[in-house]
């Protein structure tokens, strides 16, 4: 019978679909289960704040603050347009900036996007108050870092900015992850992975709307912990503001200990602007300006130490008894090797100089004569012992090393001889030999120090973690008591005489010591050092002042380091 | 009502799979619906209990009543159903882009609910009475297809794809129990096949895009394709016991638009799992199979067509509707038999039931 068809068909129909059934909700059902609950659950990221920077007082140098945020949500605007005109007497954005932002940001229809950051709190309460009316946005509190000091720290602190690809893949092990913010530079690089935080995350059910039902599981984020510094920031605010914009370095630091107490290198960047999406013009003008504010110069820039080396070649031509406290040269304002007469930089000539004198008035003649003497080697030797050419360790990333050369190197690097000429150069800090600022400032810490040479360091304490001994990590120089008095009064002459190169760096009441120096360059201005260490009868800080093509030491930074020095006596250093 | 003697006549797999059925609808109804119904201040639940009350009224009347007087009216029924579609199209309510309803007063019904019924008894009382024109089928081909295009004429212009589609199967399963030459309804189907692609190009743009996003759900998944998608999910998440009554997650937080009406089976799934799907179609097979018996025990020819009809027709309701919730079928907004909401579709399934029980209790009367 013709039923008896359809009912075959009916029936077999029925079982295909019942097959299809079990294949969905038994073979298939932890698969679908898995979508449905990936449907209805959102995890919604919480950003931990970072770590504060305290300065040695416990002064934040950087720190995470509570600020508003303006977030949409794709799925509940319908018309965007409208909605960035209704927005913008709010928030005092374009409506254009404000698309950009919605258009960058988008993710997917659930998750929300953040449209303003840094909402002044008035705004957030505006929109807060304007709620019913806009519909799609929320305000919520993010925390951002902030740089009290702004430009004043920005070489030392550095900055922190999103992950770039390049570190995610070195960093992902460590559980980095993309979007994280993350140290770039300075201090906050150095120590990102105690400073960075832990995200957090509120996992919530949502309706097919993405509006949350209810709240399925919470992470708290973890604040990273805190760091203390050695640095002042009232001293690194008054140095930087001291620099005013000149290009060139301060480092000052505490003999005993090596604790850095100002790590200034101007000009420089303020911190805060790469967090600030309306700054991004200054932004690119630190990234693209030929006066490099991005570039630290206390630890990365090298140039010939000049006279400010002085200190270490009579120190050691002293301590290999080369010459003694008596010996003297004659100053006629020239040298002569063969056909070739090296000047002096006073072109009447100084006289007949001992040693003291010769520190005194930077006498170049006196230290030609002096090279000679130790040769070549003999003046490698002291820049090295004085550790030049090699980093001094500080817990700052990029350090470089400067160089010292020597005639091995002239002969197997740069295939010529060695000249005596060479010689008479290197031995008054010019030539190949090359320095950074905190280099150059330990050449007069280890003097200060009677030969001990403190390890520069930043770091004083990590939150939760017992507070650092000062590393034992210093090296001492064998010098012997008689070398260290006959430099050291060489040095205390510089200022304190009249006649002295540094004399500008006088204090009354406190007795300084130092040594300048002028970097010949073969275009435009020299270098200007002036380092030294105070006070001189007893030193408790070491200090360098340094001027990218900045014009005479004893001018110019011998001028400049005085009034440093009044304010490390303001403070209460000295 | 019904006396004792009457109710013993009573097809009772069918009687209680029905009842069964409306009763599972209902459960799922008040789960798919509780937050729509808070959110508008619409009781669902309380007006799909009134529209099977009246069903179930209506159903018993016509097991009372012997259907050959409805076979009577048959034509008059019919021709009053095309009017009814015609005023449709002029003074419908439109919903959703589609005008497919009539309103007077509070109350809103769907004719073309209706037309599948009034349909097959019109079909019924041609093909019974021209049982002799089985040798010579043309001339029956031709009052068939005048009988049966006009309804599908008017519901594809209101539009409403699938309930115009159930004429075809319903039509071909009755001439096919009626005694057609194979050839012919071979001859039939093939130019069916031959001109679907004039009909495709006859369809709606958003007709057109589902059949579209049927073959591949993912072309649109936030528009067209994603009520297929979350139903999916919805049944498989369901698993072999299910979520629980009012626990299924892609329900109660509104994954699923339509889940009240044409996507009630997800939720049967969701809630109820394989477990509670199954017991669902056990409970179709037995209305299809306690009908098909009926047909085969019945010695009337106008009893038999008349049940083969409304057995295709529910037959067919069923397995597009349940196949498109899995995606295995387009949306073409079939509702579910008993289950799906909606006051004539729900006393369009009870009457259907009525009168093949009306065929059961009358199956040895006639010869």
């Amino acid at each position: 019978m013709r039923i008896l068809i359809l009912q075959r068909i009916i029936l077999a129909t029925v079982v295909l679909l019942w097959g299809a059934l079990f294949s969905f909700q038994v073979i298939h059902g932890v698969e679908y289960r898995g979508k449905s609950e990936k449907n209805r659950t959102r995890l919604i990221p919480l950003p931990a704040s970072r770590g504060a920077i305290l300065d040695r007082r416990g002064v934040p140098l950087a720190e995470d603050r509570m600020s508003f945020e303006l977030a949409a949500f794709p799925q509940e605007i319908k018309d965007p347009g409208a909605l960035w005109q209704k927005l913008q007497p709010l928030v005092g954005q374009s409506p254009e900036a404000m698309a950009k932002a919605y258009r960058k940001g988008f993710q997917g229809p659930f998750s929300p996007v953040p449209i303003v950051k840094n909402l002044s709190s008035e705004a957030a309460f505006r929109i807060e108050e304007d709620k019913t009316d806009l519909p799609g946005v929320m305000v919520r509190p993010v925390p951002k870092r902030d740089y009290p000091l702004g430009a004043a720290q920005g070489s030392a602190l550095g900055y922190i900015g999103i992950i770039s690809q390049a570190e995610l893949t070195r960093l992902k092990s460590y559980g980095y992850s993309y979007r994280d913010y993350v140290g770039k530079d300075g201090l906050e690089q150095m120590y990102d992975n105690v400073l960075r935080g832990k995200p957090g995350g509120l996992l919530v059910e949502v309706n097919a709307r993405g509006k949350m039902v209810r709240q399925l599981g919470f992470r708290k984020p973890e604040t990273g912990r805190q760091i203390t510094v050695s640095l002042d920031g009232r001293l690194q605010e008054f140095c930087y503001k001291l620099l005013d914009e000149r290009p060139g370095a301060i480092v000052v630091m505490d003999n005993a200990t090596g604790e850095i107490l100002a790590l200034v290198s101007s000009p420089s960047f303020d911190p805060n602007a790469f967090l600030d999406s309306n700054r991004s013009e200054e932004v690119r003008r630190y990234l693209h300006s030929p006066k490099n504010p991005m570039f630290n110069r206390t630890i990365w820039s090298v140039v010939p130490p000049a006279s400010t080396f002085k200190i270490a070649v009579a120190a050691h031509a002293l301590q290999l008894g080369k010459i003694s406290g008596d010996t003297t040269f004659e100053c006629k304002g020239f040298f002569q090797l063969g056909a070739r007469a090296f000047k002096c930089w006073w072109a009447e000539g100084h006289g007949r100089q001992t040693v003291t004198g010769a520190l005194e008035h930077s006498c170049d003649v006196f230290f030609y004569n002096t090279g000679r003497r130790i040769r070549a080697d003999g003046v490698a030797q002291a820049a090295r012992l004085f550790g030049l050419g090699t980093r001094t360790g500080i817990d700052l990333r990029g350090e470089n090393n400067g160089f010292v050369p020597d005639p091995a190197w002239m002969r197997e690097i740069v295939h010529q001889p060695w000249q005596e000429g060479d010689t008479l150069s290197f031995c008054i800090g010019q030539g190949a030999l090359t320095a950074t600022p905190l280099q150059v400032m330990m050449l007069f810490a280890i003097l200060a120090n009677n030969g001990y040479s403190p390890h520069p360091h930043l770091l004083l304490k990590v939150e939760g973690e017992p507070e650092m001994r000062v590393p034992a990590k210093g090296r001492q120089v064998a010098l012997r008591p008689e070398v260290i008095a006959r430099v050291k009064e060489g040095m205390e002459k510089v200022v304190s005489s009249d006649t002295g190169t540094g004399r500008l760096a006088q204090l009354p009441g406190i007795p300084v010591a130092g040594k300048t120096g002028t970097a010949q360059v073969t275009k435009g201005l020299s270098h200007a050092w002036f380092g030294g260490y105070v006070p001189a009868d007893h030193p408790k800080v070491s200090f360098i002042v340094f001027l990218d093509h900045g014009g005479r030491g004893g001018a110019e930074a011998a001028f400049l380091a005085r009034d440093m020095l009044v304010c490390l006596h303001e403070l209460g250093y000295i | 009502m019904l006396n004792r003697r009457q109710f013993r006549g009573i097809d009772k797999p069918l009687f209680f799979a029905a009842l069964g059925l409306l009763a599972l609808g209902l459960l799922t109804l008040y789960s798919a619906s509780f937050q729509k119904a808070q959110d508008l201040g619409v009781s669902y639940i309380n007006r799909q209990l009134m529209w099977a009350a009246i069903g179930a009224v209506l159903a018993i009347l016509l097991v009372n009543l012997d259907y050959h007087r409805w076979l009577e009216w048959s034509y008059a029924f019919y021709a009053l159903n095309l009017l009814l579609l015609a005023i449709v199209l002029v003074a419908g309510v439109t919903r959703g882009g589609a005008q497919r309803w009539l309103s007077f007063g509070g109350l809103t019904i769907q004719p073309s609910e209706f037309a599948k019924i009034t349909t097959i008894l019109a079909l019924t009382r041609y093909l019974g009475s021209h049982r002799e024109m089985t040798s010579f089928s043309w001339k029956a081909i031709f009052f068939v297809g005048a009988l049966v295009v006009p309804p599908i004429g008017f519901i594809l212009k209101e539009p409403n794809l699938g309930t115009a589609f159930v004429f075809i199967p319903v039509t071909l399963a009755m001439l096919l129990v009626w005694g057609i030459r194979l050839k012919v309804l071979g001859i039939i189907l093939g130019t069916g096949v031959a001109v679907s692609p004039i009909l495709w190009h006859g369809l709606k743009e958003y007709q057109r895009s589902r059949l579209m996003v049927f073959m591949n759900p993912n072309l649109d998944p936030l528009g067209a394709g994603y009520t297929v998608i979350q139903s999916k999910i919805a049944i498989g998440s369901g698993g072999l016991l299910g979520k629980g009554w009012f626990s299924g997650t892609q329900n109660q937080l509104n994954f699923l638009p339509e889940r009240h009406t044409d996507f009630i089976f997800s939720i049967v799934g969701e809630e109820w799992g394989f477990l509670g799907t199954t017991v669902c179609l056990a409970l179709f097979v037995v209305i299809f199979s306690r009908g098909i018996l009926i047909a085969t025990q019945t010695r009337d020819p106008f009893g038999r067509l008349l049940i083969i009809g409304l057995v295709t027709m529910l037959w067919f309701h069923v397995m597009v509707n349940i196949g498109m919730t899995m995606g295995l079928m387009p949306v073409v907004g079939l509702p579910l038999p008993f289950l799906s909401y909606g006051g004539s579709w729900t006393l369009t399934c009870l009457v259907a039931v009525g009168i093949i029980l009306s065929v059961g209790v009358r199956r040895s009367l006639y010869s």
